[in-house]
């Protein structure tokens, strides 16, 4: 993969987004529904309290913001590939990566953005900056979570990689698929709210916690330097894996599927 | 019609062969089933107040557990079956065949969701006898269960010809399900909400196989609520099926049957 290779990438999706006007319109649209009705929520629990468990309506939303950033910014860059990785090992389909001389897991990681879920990423940037210019986040905090939000991208990337890559094994997956998507999920309320066991286990077993409460936390100065650190480490570690069982999976691959 | 049986039963036989995805499917289920119940849990012990409308906490729980189990029954997966077969050119193989399109979808969705219908109705039963409602309650009850499961059927049958219109099928997955929970009731009891709100609200598909069945199996309704929204159910039943009919017939005009 180099530099011309994805702006060639970049210039193919948006072209297809222009091509499928109405199916770029409706990703939109539901990406901003979706948004929509998860403050909706929020309005609705915080109509009978006004913190819960300590964290503030402002809080809340803040969180709702986080994940759609997180989890739009993964869409955009991914989610095209993920959607299609499975159907492809079964159906044997990815004969024609392998054939070009570039990296097959970053050429097919990246091969296609998924343009019309900037919509939702632009839309939930705007509004977690106007909660943040409301609030009295200290400078360095808010340098702190712009630089964090990345590696929390980077973490759902490689969770649902890892997942889809079980298709290589398995052929039915689409339920084990759905297992980053509940854990992420659980992951945009706020950690407070679960028993200890569960905390412990979505932030030193699997980070998801850290990954989606853990920039809001670092906006309220509330993150350990030790819990940090193990999501850099979980990251690293992570990425070997995934490597690892992507090339144990192209040895298994049989294009004649 | 022994074709139609023969595709649930193979759809019966694909369920407990993918024994593993039927368990983790259930395991997420329990996951989302939680997240809402620790949530209320928390508003209740920040509120200072025992009761939450009408409310208690026990009632809350109660009500946020039902809700959720009822999601089981419900599944958008004919949705995003119809996009497939469309975008991949194979729902050609179907047309040529001597089948009805939305028969031979009922047959897999029956057949997907048997398992968890037969043990949904049994807990139901027992539910509504257990708080001591008469025969003719548990009927309609009954009557009201099965309507409503076909509604939904023609909900996300109707839903899924949007595959004919646009390419990507994936984003309609998030959205759905984030409807179902907000106007389902799923999240929070739908007579939460202001009464205008909650009255234009509850007579939806969404509401109807949520916050009304859920009513219905803690019998906090009577008997003529029920037969009411049997009628209303009946309606959209109805009109789903002539929406359908309409969208697939203008669907398969544009269809062009060679995938993309």
């Amino acid at each position: 993969m180099n530099k011309r290779l994805y702006k060639v990438f970049i210039s193919q999706s948006i072209q297809e987004c222009l091509v499928y006007r109405s199916t770029s319109i409706f990703v939109a649209l539901f990406g901003i529904m979706f948004f929509s009705i998860e403050m909706i929520t929020g309005i609705i629990y915080y109509e009978y309290s006004d913190t819960i468990l300590g964290w503030t309506r402002n809080d809340y939303f803040s969180l709702i913001c986080t994940s759609n950033i997180i989890l739009s910014m993964y869409q955009v860059l991914f989610v095209s590939a993920h959607e299609n990785l499975s159907d492809d090992i079964i159906e044997g389909n990815l004969d024609y990566v392998f054939v070009r001389p570039v990296k097959s897991f970053w050429y097919y990681a990246l091969y296609r953005l998924d343009i019309p879920s900037a919509v939702n990423l632009v839309i939930a940037i705007i509004i977690q900056m106007v909660i943040i210019s409301k609030s009295n986040y200290y400078r360095i905090n808010i340098i702190e979570y712009v630089i964090f939000i990345p590696f929390a991208m980077m973490f759902v990337f490689l969770v649902n990689q890892l997942m889809v890559m079980f298709s290589f094994w398995k052929e039915k997956t689409n339920k084990l698929m759905g297992v980053p998507e509940s854990l992420i999920d659980a992951s945009t309320r706020p950690k407070v709210i679960y028993p200890n066991s569960i905390i412990f286990f979505l932030t030193w077993v699997l980070p998801f916690f850290t990954a989606i409460n853990g920039p809001v936390e670092i906006l309220k100065g509330n993150i350990s330097v030790v819990e940090l650190v193990w999501f850099i480490i979980f990251l690293v570690v992570l990425s070997i894996i995934v490597g690892m069982v992507w090339k144990r999976g192209l040895a298994k691959y049989a294009s004649a599927n | 019609m022994n074709k139609y049986l023969r595709i649930l039963y193979s759809q019966i036989s694909s369920q407990l062969i993918y024994k593993f995805d039927t368990c983790v499917k259930l395991a997420l289920k329990v996951m989302q089933i939680l997240t809402t119940v620790f949530i209320w849990k928390a508003i209740y012990i920040s509120n200072e107040y025992n009761y939450i409308g009408e409310y208690s906490y026990n009632n809350m729980i109660m009500y946020i557990i039902l809700a959720n189990v009822a999601s089981v029954i419900f599944s958008f997966e004919p949705c995003f079956r119809l996009g497939t077969l469309i975008h991949s050119g194979k729902l050609t193989t179907l047309l040529l065949r001597p089948i009805h399109l939305l028969y031979e979808s009922f047959a897999r969705y029956m057949g997907s969701k048997i398992l968890e219908v037969t043990v949904y109705l049994i807990l139901a039963f027992f539910m509504i006898n257990a708080q001591g409602a008469d025969i003719l309650y548990v009927f309609f009850a009954l009557i009201f269960l099965l309507l409503a499961f076909l509604m939904f059927f023609m909900c996300v049958s109707v839903i899924s010809t949007i595959g004919f219109w646009i390419i990507q099928m994936w984003p309609l997955r998030s959205i759905l399900t984030a409807i179902y929970l907000l106007m389902g009731g799923l999240y929070f009891p739908l007579d939460l909400l202001p009464k205008p709100y909650y009255m234009v609200l509850s007579v939806t598909p969404f509401a109807i196989v949520g916050h009304v069945l859920t009513k219905v199996l803690t019998c906090q309704v009577e008997n003529t609520f029920i037969l009411y929204y049997c009628l209303i159910t009946l309606i959209w039943i109805v009109f789903l099926y002539y929406i359908y009919n309409i969208l697939l017939s203008k669907g398969l005009k544009k269809y062009e049957g060679m995938g993309n």
